[in-house]
């Protein structure tokens, strides 16, 4: 019996169109790249909200410091590729994301930031036995160890506190975007810095724009000393409407390690004399170098978090080194590998800034207090 | 008493943004009886066309009010005329002019992520002279003010002109029914593209100033005043410009209220729990009156 062409005709259409529709929502799977490579996956926050203060300047930071490693990568004779997938600054994506990393064979996975999508990927992490290595500000689910957090929110942030202390703020507000949890937990661990805990706090949401009402109970409140515990755009936000509004012009403003370049880009010269802590800030002993190579490859000064991607980058080259001399590299041997690495001579050689990296998926670095200067970088605060 | 004044006047801020929103969506709704969604896409495109404008030729903000207002108004034109009017006739007219109306909202929202590449842009500073005034006890910003009396100042015209104007009383006609306006020799083309236009162009003026004033331009902009806009008009009375005034002063005191006595995360409780109350207590709004027609 012989088919019809319109029959015929469809057995090859409907193939093809569902090949194409496959491809375009991106199901087709990613690349598997070299097979031999090691994997390095990275869930960055490339668009949406976390993308200009966090991914972007991360993924930089990060892409530098295995570029500069691949040296160290040659004479091990391992071979290393990333892999990038954007979290979109949302957990869905995310989840999305770490699966694709996942199917591509990546051992060890490194998000940005954002607590809510660290939270989303890290019992699937634990699951796969994949490290991941996530900016999370809040706790993450450590089921065997695979999850580690590279942001101390604490020692920088406490350190926040005992700053406004010594600068004379006897009554200290905190405005905190109550629905990040990220922020939740830096406004707590400011408050614990401060002998006498915080006379005001108030509460908004990330997407609030029209601050008039919690200004207006923070004149009342008649604080010395505001802490923005909020995204960095919205601490921009607020800057620029605490001008605008009057009544606090001998009024302390200091910021959390969220702060960023968008907080200025916002805020502009409503930003002068805003204080906050960074875990890295230009001008920072030891870090000369790897600003003028970022300066080199980007075309623009690095911030805390090209900083910190830097310093993540080294610690997961030194990790994948480490357990390639042990055996393979996998994420098991990953996990083991990172305490140690965050540590070792090799970032040590490399390190701009102090960040140890715990078993129990903790980490401590010590910070510094930051500002902005009159061209909108950041500077060491000067006392 | 101090406290309860500004607070007081910074929900009348926020509430004549609310009612200018309001008061548009609400004569569409009046007008021709259908949930026309993508009136929120118009919002964003208002803020996003005052943005681009006062970014890229640097014009202040006062130049560009008249550029946004007719660019948002023919943009709900364009809306009425592609989403809206070919549906008019069905039977289920208003369901289909909904969904219609819900996939050109979605389309020019998209269109707003891709220009703005997924970005929260921000209005160049200095488009308008903003210092903070000072009245007794009450702080207030020159731009707040402004939004205050340009927001009021509009919507009484608008009232104003739908009680009182030939285009009104078409209006009102076609709203009661279109059939017979249509045989009593009115264009209801004509009028009906005309309500968008206002519509659109209010829309577009409280984008616009609400770009500036809390400093953001998004995609997501118009959505997110949807919901609120929603409920001024519930508590105001549907159809009703006065109502519409009334219902997003409310709505903002309320909300501001709830912020500056309570906490920011009680406020939408606080908002939706008036909406809810006025569906059971009082269906019809503040502003109830006896036809449906006189309501526009």
């Amino acid at each position: 019996m012989s088919m019809k062409p319109t029959r015929r005709l469809s057995r090859l259409i409907v193939p093809g169109a569902i090949g194409v529709l496959l491809a375009a929502t991106g199901c087709a799977g990613p690349s598997a790249g070299d097979s031999d490579a090691v994997q390095v996956g990275l869930l960055a926050n490339l668009s949406g909200p976390a993308a200009t203060s966090f991914g972007v300047p991360f993924q930089h930071g990060f892409e530098l410091a295995l570029q500069q490693a691949k040296a160290a990568f040659d004479d091990a004779d391992v071979k290393v590729e990333i892999q990038t997938q954007d979290a979109k600054s949302e957990v869905t994506s995310a989840v999305t994301g770490y699966n694709k990393l996942r199917q591509a064979g990546a051992p060890i996975v490194i998000n940005d930031s954002q607590s809510p999508l660290g939270q989303a990927v890290a019992p699937l992490a634990n699951d796969d036995k994949i490290a991941f290595l996530s900016g999370a500000g809040s706790e993450l689910e450590n089921k065997d160890g695979f999850a580690f957090r590279f942001t101390d929110l604490g020692t920088p942030t406490t350190a926040m506190g005992q700053y406004l202390t010594e600068h004379g703020a006897k009554r200290v507000g905190v405005i905190v975007a109550s629905d990040n949890p990220s922020f939740a937990t830096l406004a707590d661990t400011t408050e614990k810095g401060l002998p006498g805990g915080f006379d005001s706090r108030q509460e908004v949401a990330s997407t609030d724009t029209d601050f008039s009402a919690v200004l207006a109970n923070l004149r009342d409140d008649d604080v010395d000393a505001v802490v923005l515990s909020v995204l960095p755009a919205q601490a921009g936000n607020l800057m620029l409407q605490m001008d605008q509004s009057g009544g606090f012009d001998h009024v302390i403003r200091a910021g959390t390690v969220a702060i960023s370049s968008e907080t200025y880009t916002v805020a502009e010269d409503a930003a002068d004399d805003f204080v906050f802590p960074q875990v890295w800030a230009p001008g920072m002993q030891g870090g000369s170098s790897f600003e003028k190579a970022y300066a080199d490859k980007y075309d623009e000064s690095p911030t805390a978090y090209s900083a910190l991607g830097y310093q993540v980058g080294w610690t997961v080259a030194a990790a994948i080194l480490a357990a390639d001399e042990d055996g393979d590299v996998d994420g098991a041997s990953l996990r083991d590998a990172i305490p140690a690495a965050s540590t070792s001579d090799l970032v040590a050689e490399h390190s701009i800034l102090s960040l140890e990296l715990t078993k129990d998926g903790a980490a401590v670095s010590e910070g510094v207090m930051a500002s902005f200067a009159d061209d909108g970088s950041m500077q060491v605060a000067s006392n | 008493m101090d406290f309860w004044l500004q607070q007081t006047v910074n929900g009348i801020v926020l509430g004549s943004v609310y009612a200018l929103y309001a008061s548009g969506f609400g004569l569409v709704m009046a007008s021709l009886r259908i949930f026309h969604v993508a009136h929120a896409a118009v919002f964003t495109w208002g803020a996003v066309v005052a943005w681009d404008l006062t970014t890229r030729l640097g014009w202040p903000l006062v130049a560009t009010l008249p550029v946004v207002m007719l660019a948002a108004g023919l943009l709900n034109v364009a809306a009425y005329f592609l989403l809206i009017r070919h549906l008019l006739k069905r039977q289920d007219a208003e369901l289909a002019a909904f969904i219609s109306s819900m996939g050109g909202l979605i389309i020019l929202v998209e269109v707003a992520h891709h220009l703005l590449d997924g970005a929260v842009e921000r209005m160049p500073a200095g488009v308008f002279p903003v210092s903070p005034l000072e009245l007794g006890p009450v702080r207030i910003t020159t731009l707040h003010a402004t939004m205050v009396v340009v927001s009021i100042g509009l919507i009484a015209l608008l009232a104003w002109g739908m009680a009182h104007t030939q285009a009104g009383r078409e209006v009102r006609t076609v709203a009661a029914d279109r059939e017979t306006a249509s045989l009593l020799g009115i264009n209801v083309d004509r009028v009906s593209a005309g309500v968008f236009f206002a519509s659109g162009a209010l829309a577009g003026l409280a984008a616009a100033m609400v770009a500036t004033a809390f400093n953001v331009v998004s995609a997501d902009l118009g959505s997110g005043y949807l919901v609120i806009a929603l409920a001024a008009m519930v508590v105001g009375g549907f159809g009703s410009v006065a109502g519409a005034l009334a219902g997003g002063l409310l709505i903002g005191v309320a909300s501001t209220y709830a912020t500056g006595y309570l906490d920011s995360s009680y406020r939408d409780l606080v908002v939706f729990a008036l909406l809810l109350g006025f569906l059971v207590v009082r269906p019809t709004g503040l502003f109830h009156t006896r036809s449906e027609l006189a309501r526009v």
